[in-house]
């Protein structure tokens, strides 16, 4: 669906190089801090930016083209705030052959998005409804999700992951892109992550490793000093502790049973990760 | 195209009141003011609020998104064109109606053949107007393009109020005689002069869309 080669765009300050894969039928995640290089990456994959180098292809050809065939939403931008769901309707009619005007309308009223209030009159969580409901209305084969859920209270949030579960239910040949930076969004939603940092992709694991096989050790500067480390890719220490992230927590649960070993949430990685001192 | 129009149409629809506005304004001016000035004034207005459809989308960092629309880069340079031209007729031929309206009502005698040509001629100059505006505004954003439009509009007044003084003056001497070249131009019928400038006006346009897409081509969000 994409496959981006050494992308390589270059700001004042900041230098994005990253290559991806986003295979047919996958949700594939991609956190970062903000200022990591996300948005970057997804507006060079849209055609908004253009790229200083590498190669980019979306649904087989360059970016910006196909965009009958994919549903987007930016997390700081969208529909003018003058127009109504109705206008909006009318739009995505006159833009897109496949717009399933009944479907549209149907995710509508069960989110109680009112059809004659101008948007700005909207709270964030419908604003943020509203784009991906639009997102999803007009058959795209591949949705590019910039930070969807931002600003969202947790039941909105929810309501939003659910409109993307069903989208994805509906076909095993859809795809999604969606970038986030608060991860427990991503841990119940994608097959497959990416870790940006600094304009350059650090971990890319697929959820069920991430999640089954990462572990978080805890120990004392001693312990530290006598464990086996082949499969520790972190480590941070404080005044009194090390915590270490392991790629493989099985290892030390079968060698070091008394060591306090706790399942990783992606949070954490992010947190060992990027706040962490490589080993 | 069709789907950036309707988006225009639609935030345009979204000013009524304006609209309302505008249109009492009209029908009064129409019958106040000289029969000439509504046939200036009106697709003045209605090429203002074309324009004024480049600064929404821009509001609110709205271009990226319209830039994921189907066929963006292509295609919305040249629905402003076509927003442009529509807004333009429109409110020429509404401004027309009531022209023709207001001066059968003060029974003023007027020669409609005449009358149309004249008004003919104003078709042609909104178009060269728009074919400058829009790729200022695409380029530099609604501020600079107010700057610029407010610029061009006083040039052109300048223009008028020059050559209405030059007609006036009997001794003025630039190396020609400007009272025989007024004249000439005059004896001309308003129709083949339409027919002229629309011809001058289609080149430029078609110069300006071309700027219009390398700019948007070019452009990033």
């Amino acid at each position: 669906m994409i496959q981006i080669n050494d992308l390589q765009k270059k700001y004042k300050g900041f230098e994005l190089n990253v290559s991806l894969t986003i295979p047919e039928g996958t949700v594939t995640g991609l956190i970062g801090k903000n200022g990591a290089g996300k948005s970057t990456t997804i507006k060079s994959i849209l055609g908004l930016v253009k790229p200083d180098g590498g190669s980019i292809k979306v649904l087989s050809d360059a970016p910006g083209k196909n965009m009958e065939s994919i549903g987007v939403v930016l997390s700081d931008s969208g529909f003018s705030m003058m127009l109504t769901i109705r206008d909006v309707i009318r739009i995505l009619r006159a833009s897109y052959k496949d717009f399933e005007e009944k479907r549209f309308c149907e995710f509508c009223s069960r989110q109680s998005l009112p059809m004659d209030k101008p948007i700005k009159e909207f709270s964030s969580g419908m604003k943020a409804k509203l784009k991906v409901i639009s997102a999803i209305s007009h058959n795209a084969k591949l949705l590019i999700l910039d930070e969807p859920t931002t600003g969202l209270d947790v039941l909105a949030r929810n309501d939003v992951l659910d409109l993307l579960r069903d989208y994805m239910a509906e076909s095993p040949e859809r795809s999604i892109l969606i970038s986030s930076h608060i991860s427990s969004d991503l841990e119940g939603l994608c097959d497959d992550i990416y870790m940006i940092d600094r304009g350059r992709i650090i971990m890319h694991e697929d959820t069920d490793t991430l999640l089954g096989r990462y572990g978080i050790l805890k120990m004392t500067e001693k312990e530290y000093e006598e464990i086996d480390k082949q499969y520790i890719t972190i480590t941070q220490k404080d005044r009194m502790n090390v915590t270490c992230l392991t790629n493989e927590k099985q290892f030390y649960l079968d060698n070091y049973p008394k060591m306090v070993i706790e399942n990783s949430r992606i949070d954490d990685i992010i947190v060992l990760t990027l706040g962490g001192n490589e080993r | 195209m069709k789907g950036f129009l309707v988006k225009d149409f639609c935030m345009l629809a979204g000013q009524k009141k304006l609209f309302i506005l505008y249109i009492f304004l009209m029908a009064f001016m129409s019958y106040t003011m000289g029969s000439s000035f509504i046939i200036s004034y009106f697709p003045m207005i209605a090429t203002l609020l074309a324009f004024s459809t480049i600064t929404y989308d821009s509001f609110d960092n709205g271009m990226a998104f319209i830039m994921t629309m189907p066929g963006a880069r292509k295609n919305y340079a040249n629905s402003k064109y076509l927003l442009s031209l529509i807004m333009v007729a429109l409110s020429w031929v509404a401004a027309l109606v009531m022209q023709f309206v207001s001066m059968t009502i003060k029974k003023e005698t007027f020669d409609t053949f005449d009358l149309l040509g004249q008004d003919l001629l104003y078709l042609p100059i909104f178009l060269i107007i728009c074919s400058i505006i829009i790729p200022v505004v695409l380029k530099f954003g609604a501020e600079k393009g107010r700057i610029i439009m407010i610029i061009i509009f006083g040039i052109a007044a300048l223009i008028v109020f020059a050559g209405i003084k030059l007609k006036q003056s009997n001794d003025l001497n630039i190396g020609f005689d400007v009272k025989a070249f007024i004249s000439s131009i005059e004896s001309i019928s308003p129709f083949i002069i339409a027919a002229g400038l629309a011809a001058v006006a289609l080149i430029i346009m078609f110069i300006s869309m071309i700027i219009s897409n390398s700019i948007m081509h070019k452009k990033e969000y």
